[in-house]
């Protein structure tokens, strides 16, 4: 479980209040752009030394550990691209992480993206979260990860992430993302972050992203009426 | 762009060859030097040495410099580019003497090593592109030790840093300054055309100019080549 108390950051202009922040599921920070999201993300990270606060990790204080110590996976804001085929890159971690990757690979329903030579922005982002499951991180922190994907890729991500059942932190500026991943919610504004907030917009939401899904109504799977 | 500046922008390019080709072609007196290879080839393998020494020091502060915040020390490798070289040559005298190093190969190479490197920390700092930062992070967050870290971001650099190396292999390669006043032995080219020049007049200077300007024709274009291919 993350504890983040009385974290004050202060960061080119910007600065960020947090009197508490718990995350034991998937905690989603919500906040418009430039609010803060990535800079509280970033300091949990170890990238952004806090002026004051505590931040522990299964009770475990690592506010002046460096990022490698933490026992936190980061995936940041700009998609990280491998200069590996998929394949490899798993097989380079695994190695370097002396692990196994082979639970992680059928947990994650990997293997047609392992099989790619090259993969697309939603696929190179799935790659890097696979990643970050091998390393056996106690926490993950997702920097707005689907930034770039498609509308489809960016639903197979969210269930993809519900799906893994890992604690996580998800920052994001899309209410509609928040809401479809989120056990819980903040929103940081103006440099403060509230919360949390229940979301219990879980169900509505899920029946809404498949209402949104044009692609898949429009090219059949779901009935659409055609204007003719 | 139109079709006329595309000939235009052509046809200028055409007239900066020619202007260095066409006068020394009809020039009347030509002959070839007596041994226009020895210090070809000397170059040639002083150049791959020190670019092979220097790249993994240029990768590395590139590394630091893009990924890391230190862009502030990049003004003190990059001074060396800013004055004539016969100053760096000078200033690397007092040390090559006392190490009795002065006209000898590791002195040739070292201050090929010295002129190189910093072109070749700020081709690596570029090429790194602008996702260096989150690679990085991503990668230090994984506990990934430092030198596989760097060795996966020349990786993602891929021709890019083959670009670099050959960057900084012409830039030992067209050294002159330096060398003049640490390095005349072994010949390099630029001592030896210089020594020439001096010792024979533009008689067999200039034909080993043509010579020495068609092979800087064949690398750059190898150069364009690579990073065209990288798109």
């Amino acid at each position: 479980m993350l504890v983040v108390e009385g974290l004050e950051v202060e960061r080119r202009g910007l600065k960020l209040k947090v009197d508490r922040l718990v995350s034991s599921r998937v905690t989603v920070i919500l906040g418009r752009n430039g609010s803060g999201k990535t800079t509280l993300l970033r300091t949990i990270a170890g990238y952004i030394k806090p002026r004051r606060g505590v931040i522990t990790l299964n009770g475990r204080d690592i506010t002046n550990l460096p990022p490698a110590e933490r026992g936190v996976g980061y995936m940041p804001q700009h998609p990280v691209r491998l200069p590996f085929k998929p394949r490899d890159a798993i097989q380079y971690f695994a190695k370097v992480f002396k692990v196994n990757p082979e639970p992680v690979i059928d947990k994650m329903c990997l293997e047609p993206i392992l099989r790619k030579e090259r993969l697309s922005g939603g696929e190179g982002q799935i790659l890097a979260l696979a990643i970050l499951l091998l390393r056996g991180a106690g926490l993950l922190l997702l920097d707005e990860p689907t930034t770039g994907l498609d509308f489809p890729n960016s639903v197979n991500f969210w269930n993809l992430v519900k799906s893994l059942n890992i604690p996580m932190v998800y920052v994001t500026h899309s209410p509609v993302e928040a809401a479809s991943v989120g056990d819980e919610i903040y929103l940081v504004e103006n440099g403060i972050l509230k919360g949390p907030f229940e979301n219990k917009l879980r169900n509505r939401i899920e029946e809404m992203v498949e209402e949104l899904n044009l692609y898949k109504k429009m090219a059949g799977e779901v009935e659409w009426s055609r204007l003719d | 762009m139109s079709g006329f500046m595309k000939t235009a922008i052509v046809a200028l390019a055409g007239v900066y060859v020619a202007v260095l080709y066409l006068p020394p072609l009809f020039y009347q007196r030509l002959t070839l030097p007596p041994d226009p290879f020895t210090s070809l080839a000397n170059t040639a393998l002083a150049a791959s040495a020190a670019s092979l020494l220097a790249f993994p020091l240029a990768v590395l502060l590139g590394f630091y410099i893009a990924a890391r915040g230190l862009a502030a020390i990049l003004p003190f490798l990059m001074f060396a580019t800013a004055i004539p070289h016969i100053a760096v040559g000078l200033m690397l005298l007092p040390l090559f003497i006392a190490l009795n190093l002065v006209d000898t190969w590791p002195a040739v190479i070292l201050t090929m090593m010295f002129v190189s490197l910093p072109l070749g920390v700020g081709s690596i700092a570029s090429g790194l592109s602008t996702s260096v930062k989150s690679l990085d992070e991503f990668l230090t967050s994984l506990g990934v030790g430092e030198l596989s870290n760097v060795w996966i971001h020349l990786r993602a650099m891929g021709v890019g840093g083959a670009v670099s190396f050959l960057l900084m292999w012409l830039r030992a390669f067209s050294e002159l300054g330096a060398l003049l006043i640490v390095g005349n032995r072994p010949p390099t080219v630029g001592v030896y055309m210089f020594e020439l020049f001096q010792s024979s007049g533009a008689e067999t200077s200039v034909p080993y100019a043509l010579i020495v300007a068609t092979i800087g024709i064949a690398f750059s274009g190898l150069l364009y080549i690579i990073s065209w291919r990288r798109g």
